[in-house]
């Protein structure tokens, strides 16, 4: 089943409400049939997180893994613990009967039970039906005297504590189902069981003894249970990285960041602020990515760095190959950013200009005074209306992906030509390129707000890669926060085909190429967020027809289309030139 | 007018302290269109320590700026205020085109004559008030620079071409500001070193649950604690950073409860008053969950209320 982000969101928002602490993390949500965060359970999650130790629940559940009864032992662990916190929560909220009852009335007529001895999910839906009967006052129902009185014995009540409870499910699991604790003699055989190598043993958390691979999400009597927490031991399975880069790259992490560094130039960041900005931004679609941050400064040394020295060395041909194409024809870019100077300078000041009014109050028009006297018009003064619109700072993202690589010239020409035209109107300017390569995402730094002297860094541009467009909305805007202006705005110049090695985690536990569809949507979803906290997003697009409607969807009306990137000065002039007008 | 220092006793607030500003009301008479002008109490402002930090820079003749998040109360003091010392109150809401004229005064003309219509700082210099500089961060510095004489130990207008004004010695002018808001600005020191500053406490689910019951009398006293958790809740989800702050509106919960009190359906009045705050569809969804799983589906006024 596909859980939208949305809904993992929602969950995970209903279990830190229920807690009342945001600090923790949401590792175990609950979703209905239709794959919807299901309100009551959630909120039970959350109220177990606040009244008991998770850790320690959690270390015994981790036991249910890999036995043949793992789903039993898992739906009748929660229903144990869902009465034991119910009881305990509803003094203090009060609307739990009436979700409980609502949820029993719903859930009610969804399980139907199939009498069959080997269907545990079966035994678990039938004692879940026979507690929910007696929530609302009834019979339980059930036919097995045994399952029933597994029923009351499991129903905990709430005076126990963490430790008290986990014993107690324990002793009902052992008496009605013949639960063991892994390594534990099994009385019928006496065998012991084999102690696996911890690397072995998490590699096969994920498969059931059928062999078959069993995901964090799985449904149990209640509902589905993603177990988000379980993604976690994937961590360390890194086959999924496409890592397909010859014999002379690095094998290690280590060795793939020296890599990724001999190739980008220097990180302008320590280790630790690499790995929290990691930690904050590589989350949910981008989980496993890696950052480097860089303005592109590099050692001798680095240079002698097998392939990376050699792509590095090729980056410092394309900065001289970019600065002559540019100075060829500097008369003509000289003229360019002058009129485009002028064009964003009028539109500014047309909107900054104060204008005056007649008004009753302010300064005196002394030709107007004999109206005040004679006709009685009172408005002989003329008020000033300030058009301040406010600070504006522009941040312009740059694909430097392989697509580009035809055009790096004219890229880079065109970015230090909008670059230099804002920098005239003295509006705060910040330039960088984004690309992908080897599960990293480098954003590379040319020039920062204050740098007024640093545009001609901006002929560092070179491409190489893929673009995870989500990724680099997601960490523009996490920087653009930063600064307190009263009107940000965010330029991309993209081909609007996001796409990169590091797949998606979906919430089966399969993964989903972060391409097409998933990366348009992640992509949409990002620059979305972006808006919501205040920021302009516009995009200039340019890839194919095909990808219209990819922009489309990214960037809603917000984008303009260029057929040729020497249009590209042009275009943002227009789109900063309306968006002034809009302020 | 005896009733919110009747409340501020009742609150704990120092004897010694409402002694003084009995003192003050009774040095400064008031005359009867000013006494219009004095805030009718539609809230109370709960937390004693601030009162006492509040009254205490007051009569010792200082002004102050509140400073805090959203819902924190900073307008509820500054008004209660205005009630405990009986002045006249004038509100001027700032903004980035503020300047001089907005708040000393203009030219205009009245009666053949160009005469000074005057501002609310003015006005409020003049009558002895408290003038309430709300959302001071939003106007640039350079246009509350016309203030800093006003505002300092010179207490003094100069308005160019008319006569230079001294403070009635009651006025006093409260600052409140929202610090990290869109829009707003870094203040100055030059204008922060004429405030005493109060940092205004998030109000606490106790405190919200009193401002309730005063406010709907007849609010069973579990409801009311479910509404303020509610609330907690949501101040919680917006601290956390899930949200915006959108939802976290104090009018809007407490317009919600005159809602039902007037027989709306409890989740629909709050869809009214907090939900459709927010106009993203996601966040529109976290705070519907919020509220429900505190408040059942079918809660209606008979359950909330003793009278109806």
């Amino acid at each position: 089943m596909e859980i939208s982000e949305f809904e993992k969101k929602r969950a995970a928002n209903l279990i830190w409400n229920g807690a009342q602490d945001y600090s923790i993390s949401a590792g175990f949500r609950v979703y209905d049939e239709s794959g919807k965060a299901d309100i009551y359970w959630n909120s039970i999650v959350g109220a177990i997180h606040r009244n008991y130790d998770w850790q320690k629940l959690m270390l015994f559940y981790e036991t249910f893994q890999e036995t043949v009864n793992q789903s039993l032992y898992e739906s009748l662990f929660w229903i144990a613990l869902e009465n034991a916190v119910y009881e305990r929560e509803k003094k203090r909220r009060p609307v739990f009967p009436y979700l409980r009852r609502e949820y029993a009335r719903r859930r009610l007529g969804e399980i139907y039970v199939v009498y069959d001895e080997g269907l545990n999910s079966n035994r678990a839906g039938a004692i879940l039906k026979g507690h929910l009967r007696r929530s609302l006052g009834q019979d339980c129902g059930l036919p097995d005297e045994v399952d029933r009185k597994l029923l009351e014995d499991i129903e905990l009540g709430p005076e126990l504590a963490t430790d008290q409870a986990v014993a107690a499910i324990e002793k009902v699991l052992r008496k009605y189902i013949g639960y063991r604790r892994p390594g534990e003699k099994e009385q019928k055989t006496g065998k012991t069981q084999i102690r696996l190598h911890p690397l072995i043993f998490l590699k096969n958390k994920r498969r059931r003894r059928g062999g078959q691979p069993m995901g964090p999400v799985r449904a149990l009597a209640m509902g589905y249970g993603e177990h988000a927490d379980e993604y976690g031991s994937e961590v360390l399975d890194q086959s999924h990285l496409s890592v397909a880069f010859a014999a002379y790259s690095a094998q290690t992490d280590e060795g793939l960041k020296e890599y990724i560094t001999s190739f980008f130039g220097k990180s302008i960041y320590t280790d630790k602020t690499v790995l929290k900005m990691q930690k904050d931004y590589c989350q949910g679609n981008h989980t496993d990515v890696k950052l480097h941050f860089t303005r592109g400064e590099y050692t001798t040394d680095m240079l002698e760095k097998g392939y990376a020295g050699k792509m590095k060395k090729t980056a410092i041909e394309q900065e001289k190959k970019n600065t002559a194409a540019y100075e060829a024809k500097i008369g003509v870019y000289t003229l360019a950013v002058e009129k485009l100077t002028e064009r964003i300078r009028n539109t500014l000041l047309m909107h900054m200009d104060d204008s005056v009014v007649k008004s009753p109050v302010g300064k005196l028009d002394a030709r107007r005074v004999w109206r005040g006297t004679m006709l009685n018009d009172d408005r002989v003064f003329c008020k000033v209306l300030p058009g301040d619109t406010g600070n504006i700072t522009v941040d312009l993202l740059l694909d430097s992906s392989t697509s580009q690589i035809r055009r790096q010239e004219t890229v880079s020409a065109q970015g230090y030509m909008i670059a230099q035209a804002l920098t005239n109107v003295g509006i705060p300017v910040r330039v960088y390129s984004f690309c992908s390569l080897n599960g990293y995402t480098i954003v590379n730094l040319f020039r920062d707000y204050g740098e007024v002297t640093q545009n001609r860094q901006i002929f560092r541009y070179f491409t190489t890669g893929a673009n995870r467009d989500g990724l680099a909305v997601r960490l523009a805007a996490g920087w653009m926060k930063e600064n307190h202006a009263d009107h940000r705005i965010l330029i991309i110049l993209s081909d609007c085909k996001p796409n990169d090695v590091v797949k998606v985690r979906t919430g089966s536990g399969s993964y989903k190429n972060y391409a097409a569809e998933t990366g348009v949507q992640d992509t949409a979803a990002e620059v979305h967020a972006a808006r919501m906290q205040g920021i302009t997003v516009m995009c200039v697009f340019t890839g194919e027809d095909g990808s219209v409607a990819n922009a489309h969807q990214m960037y809603g009306n917000s984008f303009v289309r260029i057929r040729s990137l020497d249009k590209f000065a042009d275009a943002v002039g227009t789109m900063l030139q309306n968006e002034i007008r809009r302020l | 007018m005896k009733d919110i220092l009747d409340f501020l006793r009742r609150e704990g607030v120092s004897e010694n302290l409402l002694g003084e500003v009995e003192e003050f009301r009774k040095e400064y008479e008031l005359s009867p269109e000013n006494k219009k002008r004095i805030p009718p109490q539609e809230y109370n402002y709960y937390g004693k320590e601030v009162w006492e930090d509040a009254i205490s820079a007051i009569l010792a003749g200082e002004n102050l700026l509140l400073t805090g998040p959203k819902a924190t109360g900073k307008n509820v003091l500054a008004e209660g205020l205005s009630q405990a010392f009986g002045r006249p109150e004038w509100d001027v809401s700032l903004y980035i085109n503020t300047d001089a004229s907005t708040l000393i005064g203009a030219d205009t003309f009245k009666n053949g004559e160009v005469t000074l219509r005057k501002g609310p700082i003015l006005q409020c210099a003049e009558q002895g008030g408290f003038a309430v500089l709300d959302e001071i961060n939003m106007a640039k510095n350079e246009s509350l620079a016309v203030l800093h004489a006003t505002l300092d130990f010179r207490r003094i207008i100069d308005v160019p071409g008319y006569e230079r004004i001294t403070l009635h010695p009651a006025t006093r002018f409260i600052g409140t500001m929202n610090y990290g808001y869109a829009g707003t600005r870094e203040i100055n020191e030059a204008l922060a070193s004429r405030f005493m500053i109060i940092k205004m406490p998030v109000i606490s689910e106790e405190d919200l649950k009193k401002l309730m019951i005063s406010k709907f009398p007849t609010i069973r006293p579990e409801y009311a604690g479910q509404f303020a958790q509610l609330f907690s809740e949501i101040r919680k989800k917006c601290e956390g950073g899930e949200i915006s702050s959108k939802a976290l509106d104090l009018r809007g919960l407490l317009a919600a409860v005159k809602l039902i009190y007037r027989g709306l359906n409890a989740v629909s009045a709050l869809r009214l008053g907090l939900v459709n705050k927010c106009f993203d569809d996601f966040e529109r969804q976290l705070v519907n969950d919020m509220i429900a799983v505190r408040l059942p589906g079918d809660l209606s006024a008979a359950k909330i209320f003793t009278d109806r």
